[in-house]
């Protein structure tokens, strides 16, 4: 019996927890026997989670209790309410998946491997494993002469920092921001705002909000290289960092002078001035006597947008 | 002469009452203030605006005070998608594609400033006889949001 009870145990762990757990409901078809090339599975999803999003991507079905990392990147979708997803999770998808692809450096031929469809949470719940689903998929021989051009590789950077799907980049509100990237067959790229939450101008993102998420998309148009491939940048987005601008003091100055102060914050909120020590303010305009003086500046926070301010200033009158 | 001060004072006050600036309120905090509530015809008002939500695009302009839960309609210049004007502008940071350079942006801390031009007449409708205003909207991109909306109400001479 206790045997018997291990094993039960055993085989429960070897099976993927999520694909259980997940409350998406998948109708699709057909699953069997599909072209190699121009094959179309019509899909309708129920029960989709409100939490999050989905990704619906063509993998190499992986170990038990692992999420699969071969994929086919030319043929991934985005199901969600979200501005510039693929579908919304309410329409008939339409998912094409091929029968060889490349990933990275690995050609997978699918009527040799076992390829499926990988369904997931998309980049807002990138942790959360409860709605992984591996669907099946089998494949015509290919013709003879048919040959599999590469997915062209994208690589691309907000201010620097590589982001990719699964790695986000965190921006405050109205922290300056640029993205960059590079097509490996040296092909054309266009770049989309794919939420409100961020604009995107040429290549400069503007975050309008101190809470969730955004994320901007790069399309790459394929060449006679490689085939065209999107890839989404998520950005994770903070409260901003509220100041006086530019606004600077110096550390001694001559006793007797007067130092004007902004009035308004860098996200214009009226800055209120309080001094201690040789110095008081009036109006916003600082005077400075002999002796050492601490002016501080505050603002209030703006909910969901950005942090209050709280800086001090310190000066020497001589 | 007691009774008279009384009155310049109470005239004084009630003039500068319906003439001065006002501000609205909004549920999400966004805050509306206009210059002033009187106004001749053809003039401009100075409309300013701030902790409105950036995400989101919004109509300002002078238009027909609508019923409880309606759309401000019609508005002095009419629906402006094609961008700035002088009684309607369309201010947001994400505009659709086709309307890029079209809408003004809203600076940090959703704000912005404009200037409104005030007309007795909106189409067949004269605003010295139903009520009209500053109205603040979501734009056409979510043309049923009403959380958006604000009034001013606006005498016109």
């Amino acid at each position: 019996m206790k045997k018997l009870v291990l094993v039960v145990l055993i085989a429960s762990l070897l099976t993927p927890i999520s694909a259980t757990a997940a409350e998406t409901k998948f109708v699709g078809g057909p699953l069997t026997n599909l072209d190699s090339q121009g094959a179309t599975i019509n899909i309708t999803l129920s029960n989709v989670p409100a939490k999050g999003g989905l990704y619906l991507q063509q993998c190499v079905e992986a170990a038990a209790g692992t999420r699969p990392a071969v994929c086919n990147k030319a043929v991934e979708l985005w199901i969600s309410t979200a501005r510039g997803a693929s579908f919304l999770p309410t329409d008939t998808i339409k998912f094409k998946p091929t029968g060889s692809f490349v990933s990275g450096t690995t050609t997978v031929d699918c009527t040799v491997s076992k390829c499926g469809i990988f369904m997931r949470f998309d980049h807002t719940v990138a942790s959360d494993l409860s709605e992984d689903q591996f669907i099946p998929l089998s494949f015509k021989a290919a013709s003879v002469g048919a040959t599999t051009l590469p997915v062209d590789e994208i690589t691309a950077k907000i201010n620097g920092v590589v982001v990719t799907t699964r790695s986000p980049i965190t921006l405050s509100y109205r922290q300056f921001a640029t993205v960059s990237a590079v097509s490996k067959a040296g092909a054309g790229l266009t770049y989309t705002s794919l939420a409100p939450a961020c604009s995107l101008n040429g290549t400069e993102i503007t975050p309008l909000s101190g809470v969730g998420e955004c994320a901007i998309s790069v399309t790459s148009a394929g060449n006679s290289n490689a085939s065209p491939i999107t890839a989404i940048l998520p950005i994770r987005l903070s409260l901003g960092v509220q100041t006086v601008g530019d606004f600077t003091i110096p550390k001694s100055i001559k006793a007797g002078s007067k130092i004007e102060l902004p009035s308004l914050s860098n996200f214009g909120e009226k800055v209120t001035y309080k001094a201690s020590g040789s110095c008081s303010v009036a109006l916003a305009r600082a005077t400075v006597k002999k002796g050492k003086c601490t002016i501080s500046a505050t603002a209030p926070a703006k909910s969901n947008t950005y942090k209050g301010l709280n800086q001090k200033y310190s000066i020497t009158g001589k | 002469m007691k009774k008279i001060v009384a009155l310049i004072l109470i005239i004084t006050s009630l003039s500068i009452s319906s003439a001065s600036a006002s501000t609205v309120k909004g549920s999400q905090g966004q805050v509306l203030s206009v210059s002033k509530t009187t106004f001749k015809d053809g003039a401009t008002a100075t409309v300013y605006g701030k902790y409105f939500d950036e995400t989101v695009g919004i109509y300002l302009a002078f238009c027909v005070i609508p019923a409880k839960g309606k759309a401000p309609t019609p508005c002095g210049g009419g629906i402006n998608k094609a961008g700035l004007g002088e009684a309607s502008f369309w201010i947001s940071s994400n505009p659709p594609p086709y309307a890029i350079g079209l809408t003004e942006e809203f600076l940090p801390g959703g704000r912005f400033s404009a200037k409104v031009k005030i007309s007795k007449k909106i189409g067949r409708f004269d605003c010295t006889k139903v009520k009209c205003g500053i109205t603040v909207r979501a734009d056409h991109l979510r043309s049923n949001d009403r959380s958006s909306d604000l009034f001013i109400p606006i005498t016109v001479k």
